[in-house]
């Protein structure tokens, strides 16, 4: 009996193990989750005290060795560990760190990120998913000292617009790539085909400029469908209102801020898209478009390269020419739309911040300054190793060599770009595009106002499946806009979207009056 | 024999509906494997046909141009799959068979607490914060097994079947014939219940081959990533790189030449694997199971 007892008792044993280990049950996890949440929150203490420690062992020059994690999307490479290698001998004399690259792959590297802040891990620097979201709950340190500690170059290079995007309610979460000012939308056309009909291009101003060509082709080209479309790329990359903004975090939600007014307005509530979206139903009717436009699968790109589709749209930036010549594997032509547009969405691109459970965040920053001004340093991050990854042509130009197995940090990701190596495809005037680029842009208004749109959630959830489900009927001419706008309109109004919008103003008003 | 024989005409009307049903179950494999051989550039010209124009092994290249990377996914997943099934079903009868036992004092708040947990769950971040903070198995292979260990849903089936199918009179008699309760576990109760081993075995085996969250939140280590995550991870790469090619300076040239849409349909290939070999394995328990019982009313 006290036998059965005991291998009763051991049964329950292993059986309570096997829940815990199991992750099943929510009540054993609870007191678990107290420890690391308590350590979570006590890094952050010791971390602002080693700040202060740092600069008093920086005046005797012995800084401690330090390893530094570094997350960024893409990849992950196979040779990362020898250029990590390569990285930290180089970074021994400067800064005494070591660095590790982390790299999340381009499957919801958002999601992971999000998990391990809400989780309190320890970790240094991290491309910025969500940034609004991250840098309004405290997910990043603020860096505004930090930057005038520690990287005082790269604060007298950098664009004054870039750091006043990333400030959120008064501080500064994150430093932005140093690259061109804002987008653009234009188009890339097959150089052949523009040439054969003698097209002038350059006459384009806005999107109905391109109906005659459209006419043209439909008339002579009898396998291309003149205005190739397909799930992702519709005509939405054109506005219909050039003086406006999109101003939410999400990209998703109709709300648009007039710059005359600066009032918010619903943008699927004017008569001006409904003239668009005629414009887009006229040319579906006349066969410009590809019937299945609001479902295929196939890329621009590859439509472009099979000669299904003559011209590319989207947005575009200073060297878009090379990009699209690159990818199409045919001659292209750039007409963008000009002005840019900068806004602080698009300046928000991409940028790095530093983690608020960084137990190095003034090394990190150390780091940052690097990047953003040591050629060597940028180019090994970014381009790897030389001989291995790529092989120099000359002083400033390099040529990759395929699957070395290093090719997935970008260099719009993170640093300055001007500092990068020209690839050998890539225009040799990219300095002076960017510089030309820069000139030619015209700077959002309200430059810094970024949505907080925790009052509002839930609504925007709503909205953001609303247009998901009518945008690309509406865009790809399948049916007449009319009946199917009211039927949108009216079910954005139920969900919610005067209250976004009145959220939306509320913020905007406050921040027009503070400024 | 006369009886259960049946008309001609009944005969191959029968086998006609089967061959239909056949084809229809083997027609898109069939599709799938031609477009995986299919040239791109003839996919976005003429869609998917089941006799292409132009033949490519161009999708299979693009996957095995290191395959080293497969391999060791495969074996990942192989690995996890095995131990993470006999483990998972040894785990789940150890918890459902005290609890099927009416005279297993406690079985009252074991029961309950496998059935709360089936109705609440922790959350995703405590989820994650257990593992990676208290377990510390980020970056380890158990965290591709343990987190799926035990199912309740399973542990629920299994006690069903315990209670309905072992006679606790049959315990008895083993108890009296002096048998402790592992040799009762292990000698009566489980011949007895193979078939719901099979099915719970199969459960898992299918779950732990088809997973690939577990191996996205815990692993970035390339050397660990299972069969699905490798393959759900090249294919997102794919297409966020053929969308978003302009950005990607490095390797745009050879981003031009990537197959798209017929690296999909391979890798769906591919992560068929060996998994359709398990159906027959178990099978034959599951035709046993019908059987069980019929000997004796």
């Amino acid at each position: 009996m006290a036998i059965k007892k005991g291998t009763g008792l051991m049964l329950s044993l292993v059986l309570m193990i096997g829940l815990t280990l199991s992750g099943c049950g929510g009540n054993t996890n609870n007191t678990k989750n107290a420890a690391p949440e308590a350590t979570a929150k006590s890094t952050a203490g010791p971390a602002a005290t080693e700040t202060a420690t740092a600069t008093a062992t920086e005046k005797t020059n012995e800084l401690e060795q330090v390893e530094l994690s570094l997350y960024l999307p893409g990849g992950p490479d196979k040779d990362v560990a020898s250029v990590e290698q390569e990285i930290n001998a180089y970074l021994k004399d400067k800064i005494n760190a070591t660095i590790k690259i982390n790299q999340l792959s381009w499957d919801k590297p958002a999601d992971k990120v999000n998990l391990m802040i809400q989780s309190g891990e320890v970790f240094d620097m991290v491309y910025t998913w969500n940034f609004m979201t991250n840098a309004a709950k405290g997910a990043y340190a603020p860096l505004e000292d930090l930057l005038d500690k520690y990287a005082k170059e790269t604060k007298a290079q950098i664009n004054p617009a870039y750091l006043q995007a990333a400030t959120v309610n008064g501080h500064l979460y994150a430093v932005p790539t140093e690259k061109e000012l804002g987008q653009s939308v234009g188009f890339a056309f097959d150089k052949a085909i523009v040439d054969k009909y003698g097209f002038d291009v350059n006459s384009i101003t806005k999107l109905e400029d391109i109906e005659p060509m459209l006419k043209v082709i439909k008339e002579k080209e009898p396998g291309m469908s003149p205005l190739f479309m397909n799930h992702t790329d519709s005509l939405n990359w054109f506005t219909a209102y050039p003086e406006s903004e999109d101003l939410d975090g999400s990209n998703e939600i109709p709300t648009l801020l007039d710059y005359k007014t600066m009032k918010i307005f619903n943008e699927y509530d004017t008569p001006e898209i409904l003239e668009r979206l005629k414009l887009i139903r006229k040319w579906y009717e006349a066969g410009y478009i590809n019937k299945n436009g609001a479902t295929d699968k196939t890329e621009l790109k590859d439509a472009v390269k099979s000669g299904k589709a003559w011209f590319v749209y989207g947005n575009m930036n200073p060297t878009s020419t090379n990009d699209w010549t690159r990818l199409a594997e045919k001659p292209m032509i750039i007409k963008t739309l000009l002005p840019v547009q900068v806004g602080t969405k698009s300046l928000q691109g991409s940028m790095l911040a530093i983690s608020r459970t960084s137990k190095n965040p003034e090394r990190a920053m150390m780091f940052i300054n690097l990047i953003h001004t040591d050629p060597v340093l940028y180019n090994l991050l970014t381009f790897g190793i030389e001989g291995k990854h790529y092989k120099k042509l000359d002083a400033n130009t390099v040529e990759f060599i395929p699957d070395s197995g290093y090719n997935s940090v970008s260099s719009w990701m993170i640093g300055n770009v001007l500092l990068n190596y020209l690839n050998k495809d890539e225009d040799p005037r990219r300095v002076q595009l960017y510089k030309d680029w820069n000139a030619n842009s015209k700077t959002s208004p309200v430059i810094g106002f970024v949505f907080d749109s925790t009052k509002v959630q839930s609504q925007i959830g709503a909205l953001i499946n609303i247009t998901k489900q009518y945008k690309n009927t509406l865009y790809s001419g399948e049916k007449d806009p009319e009946p199917i706008l009211k039927e949108m309109n009216s079910k954005l109004k139920a969900a919610g979207l005067d209250a976004v919008i009145n959220e939306l103003q509320t913020q905007m008003d406050a921040f027009l009056a503070a400024k | 024999m006369t009886n259960n024989e049946i008309s001609k005409f009944t005969n191959l009307l029968l086998h006609l509906i089967f061959i239909i049903l056949t084809i229809t179950c083997l027609l898109p494999i069939v599709l799938v494997f031609m477009i995986s051989i299919t040239d791109y550039d003839t996919i976005v010209l003429n869609g998917y046909q089941f006799f292409p124009e132009k033949f490519s092994l161009e999708a299979y290249s693009y996957i095995f141009k290191d395959y080293t990377v497969i391999v060791k996914a495969y074996g990942v997943s192989i690995f996890v799959t095995v131990i993470g099934t006999l483990l998972s079903v040894f785990i789940s009868s150890l918890y459902a068979y005290p609890i099927s036992r009416t005279d297993f004092k406690y079985r009252g708040i074991f029961a309950f607490l496998i059935f709360f947990t089936m109705l609440f769950g922790g959350g995703l971040v405590p989820w994650y914060m257990v593992y990676t903070q208290v377990l510390d198995l980020k970056n380890s292979v158990w965290a591709l097994i343990v987190p799926m260990l035990l199912s309740p849903f399973n542990v629920l089936i299994m006690k069903t079947y315990f209670q309905m199918s072992v006679p606790p009179a049959l315990i008895e008699a083993s108890k009296i014939d002096g048998a402790g309760e592992l040799r009762t576990f292990f000698r009566i109760v489980f011949p007895l219940s193979l078939p719901v081993f099979a099915t719970i075995g199969l459960f898992n085996t299918l779950h732990y081959w088809n997973d690939w969250f577990n191996s996205m939140i815990f692993i970035t280590d390339t050397d660990l990533y299972s069969l699905q995550y490798l393959m759900y991870k090249m294919i997102s790469q794919a297409d966020y790189l053929s969308r978003n090619g302009a950005l990607i300076q490095g390797s745009a040239t050879e981003l031009a030449k990537l197959p798209g849409e017929t690296i999909r349909m391979a890798m769906a290939l591919i992560g068929i694997g060996p998994i359709v070999l398990a159906y027959p394995f178990f099978q034959r328990y599951f035709i046993r199971g019908l059987t069980l019982g019929s000997i004796k009313g």
